[in-house]
């Protein structure tokens, strides 16, 4: 992998999506604002939901039993996989055993994590992405950047313009008329599909029930008309009760897109449709060492609704291919220690200023920031020890030279005379520090504060000593 | 009434008036203001750089040297949480959680305690400049919130605050962060920059010694310093450092 500092750089310098991210980001932040604000207390519902997800993941040895028994009492075959190979195992089985040459999907960032596009493909089947987003990333061949706006790094000329290259579609920079085109293209594929795949939003354990949101209408069609329905979440999408759903929806869709609601909302029976055969694909990967990590099981809470991306400042800099992995921004982060692959365990963390925004807008209360930095904790064992060794000697020096009155005066000494007898070499480490040129380093104050402080007090009440005049 | 002003070390060795402005604007309120020279930092680098065990020593002589009954007061939001939340971190124990627990009742950021402590209305100052304030994500999300200074400022006379789009922006200082990924870092802060320079602000005000050092670095680098000044809001009620007026622009 590319270095990081390498890889920001570019992002940085991409003129076309510094562009779209601002208009991105600007439009979903205003809109999320406004859909907030006109609920009597929207830190109210946050509260709710945040309860209903703590205790949904605190109970998740309960409720995952009563939501497999109540599907497999109504005829929906539930699957458990340990991790992403197990789960496209069992999937691509399912696809072999029918005959699935066509398989059409919907937005699914468990599909995403654990790469079942490619394996449904490897074994033969033929996969087209059905909603809109995945539909363009799909045909320029590239990954999603966002978990709910997949293509939201590209401007609306560049998906007019991959449309056209790609699919035929006449040319065009208007969405709706885009996405009005790409439509057409997909019924003979909705028509013709033999299985469907989709995500879960919530699976409900009491009822059997698979809660599903959307705006396209693109994953009821797949899976309502499709023969076979291979519906494919993470463990942790279970909630207790319809009521405890109910309140997750009172700020998923306001929290992802700023909508008071998604254009659909399917609760599905536990029955599957006359003459359809229904699978739920539960998935693991990594997410019982998530659970088992003390206070990163708050990650488990989390409902994917990308508003923590959507806040983050480092996000709105250099978008989500930067992460490197299927979850980006402050959620990504967290996430990587348990589901992420080993390569971006190292460095993933890196990308957080500990602003807390992200924390600010987290509807179900997962504390990102903090967790940010017991997932730095976690990435050690994933950096080349020589770098870890470096950064902690580099610390234990600064805690030495805090360590007492003495070291520290001498390290401000140290700095003073540094600039004055050793100013390149000063500079080529504030270089290394990255303050340099258009972010000058600060120099060491001629008197400390503490001094300032001590003199005035001294001149004020005679005492000179130490310790005197200003002391606690 | 008598406080401990500690002073961080960011803010001691980088930014001493910003330290003088926060002792006078407390005496300016009839505190008392007792400065202990043996306290310098709250630990924060290791911490958020994921390494708490480097920071558990420095917690620890920290809270030790703290053990008095004063309130601790800090012109730093970000040392204030570090104190207050994340030396939880630490697995702290008997003595030392006891001693935690006495320092977290009596830690407070500055603007925060004038405003708790009611004693807001004590203080006057003028300052006849533009100034825009810009909000340190610390002092914002886990300190004081944007309440206390704004109780505050209302108190600073002859001021007309502005408020920049992004005040709420993180400036890209983020400690250790500002290092691992420098051009990113200083991206965020141009960024908060070029929205607040539009509103052609004599002061740029923050709450934390690593935003002012994050914004006048940039300002600095860029040639701009004579656009405006980057301080810590407590200058703006003592005058303490603060540059008049160019007359050349």
């Amino acid at each position: 992998m590319a270095d990081l500092r390498d890889i920001v750089r570019e992002k940085l310098a991409d003129n076309a999506l510094q562009a779209a991210l601002a208009r991105a980001l600007g439009i979903v932040r205003g809109k999320r604002t406004a859909a907030v604000s006109e609920l009597a207390s929207f830190e109210d519902a946050k509260a709710v939901a945040a309860a209903v997800r703590s205790n949904a993941v605190q109970r998740l040895k309960d409720y995952l039993p009563q939501l497999e028994a109540r599907l497999a009492d109504e005829g929906t075959h539930v699957l458990w996989a340990r991790d992403a190979a197990e789960a496209c195992r069992m999937i691509v089985d399912i696809a072999r055993q029918r005959s699935v040459r066509r398989c059409v999907m919907s937005k699914s960032m468990v599909a995403e994590e654990i790469g079942l596009e490619a394996a449904l493909k490897n074994a033969g089947t033929v996969v087209v992405q059905s909603d809109l987003g995945e539909r363009v990333v799909q045909l320029a061949h590239q990954k999603p950047s966002h978990i709910t706006a997949p293509c939201l790094h590209l401007s609306a000329a560049e998906v007019g313009r991959i449309l056209h290259e790609k699919s035929g579609i006449e040319l065009s920079s208007d969405p709706e008329k885009l996405s009005r085109a790409v439509a057409r293209t997909l019924r003979p594929v909705f028509l013709d599909a033999q299985m469907a795949v989709s995500g879960v939003n919530f699976a409900v354990a009491e009822t059997g029930n698979l809660v599903l949101v959307e705006n396209e209408g693109n994953g009821r069609m797949g899976y309502t008309m499709a023969p076979v329905h291979v519906a494919v979440t993470g463990i942790e999408k279970v909630v207790g009760t319809l009521a405890d759903a109910a309140a997750l929806l009172a700020v998923l869709p306001r929290s992802a897109t700023g909508q008071r609601a998604t254009c659909y909302v399917s609760i599905l029976p536990p029955r599957p449709f006359p003459g359809q055969e229904r699978f739920l694909v539960l998935v693991d990967n990594g997410r019982s060492a998530a659970f088992g990590a003390g206070p990163m099981r708050d990650v488990l809470r989390c409902i994917r609704c990308g508003a923590c991306m959507n806040a983050c400042p480092v996000y709105e800099r250099v978008g989500g291919h930067v992460y490197g992995w299927t979850y980006p921004g402050p959620i990504g982060i967290v996430l990587a220690p348990f589901l992420g692959p080993q390569e971006v365990r190292a460095e993933i963390s890196d990308l957080c200023s500990l602003c807390g925004a992200c924390t600010e807008v987290c509807p179900v209360g997962i504390p990102l920031d903090r967790l940010i930095v017991l997932a730095r904790g976690l990435s050690h064992s994933c950096r080349p020890a020589a770098v870890v060794k470096r950064e902690r000697s580099a610390l234990e020096w600064f805690g030495r030279a805090m360590g007492g009155r003495v070291s520290y005066r001498l390290s401000h000494l140290g700095h003073k005379l540094a600039r004055a007898w050793f100013p390149k070499k000063l500079a080529r480490t504030e270089a290394e520090l990255g303050w340099s040129g258009v972010r000058t380093a600060p120099g060491p104050a001629a008197v400390l504060f503490r001094s300032r402080f001590k003199r005035r007090a001294a001149a004020e009440d005679g005492t000179a000593d130490e310790g005197s005049g200003g002391e606690v | 009434m008598k406080v401990a002003l500690f002073v961080p070390c960011l803010m001691d060795r980088f930014l001493p008036d910003a330290g003088m402005a926060a002792a006078r604007l407390l005496e300016s309120a009839g505190v008392q203001v007792v400065v202990d020279s043996r306290l310098t930092c709250c630990g924060q680098p290791a911490v958020n750089a994921g390494h708490p065990d480097l920071a558990r020593k420095m917690a620890l002589r920290m809270l030790k040297l703290a053990e008095h009954e004063l309130p601790v007061v800090v012109p730093s939001g970000s040392c204030v949480a570090m104190m207050r939340d994340s030396y939880g971190l630490m697995d702290l124990s008997g003595q030392d959680a006891e001693r935690w627990r006495s320092l977290r009742g009596r830690v407070f950021e500055l603007a925060e305690f004038l405003v708790e402590r009611g004693l807001t209305n004590r203080v006057t100052a003028r300052c006849e400049a533009r100034v825009v304030v810009h909000h340190s994500c610390h002092h914002l999300r886990h300190v004081a919130g944007s309440g206390a200074l704004a109780v505050l400022l209302e108190r600073l006379e002859g001021a007309s605050l502005l408020e920049s789009e992004q005040a709420r922006q993180c400036c890209g200082f983020g400690g250790v962060f500002s290092s691992k990924l420098p051009e990113l870092s200083i991206a965020m802060g141009r960024a908060r920059l070029d929205a607040m320079l539009k509103l052609e602000p004599r002061y740029i005000a923050l709450a934390d010694a690593g935003c002012v050092l994050q914004l006048s670095g940039i300002l600095e680098g860029e040639g701009l310093s004579k656009r405006a000044q980057v301080v810590h809001y407590a200058q703006l009620f003592t005058g303490d450092g603060l540059k008049p007026l160019d007359a050349g622009e």
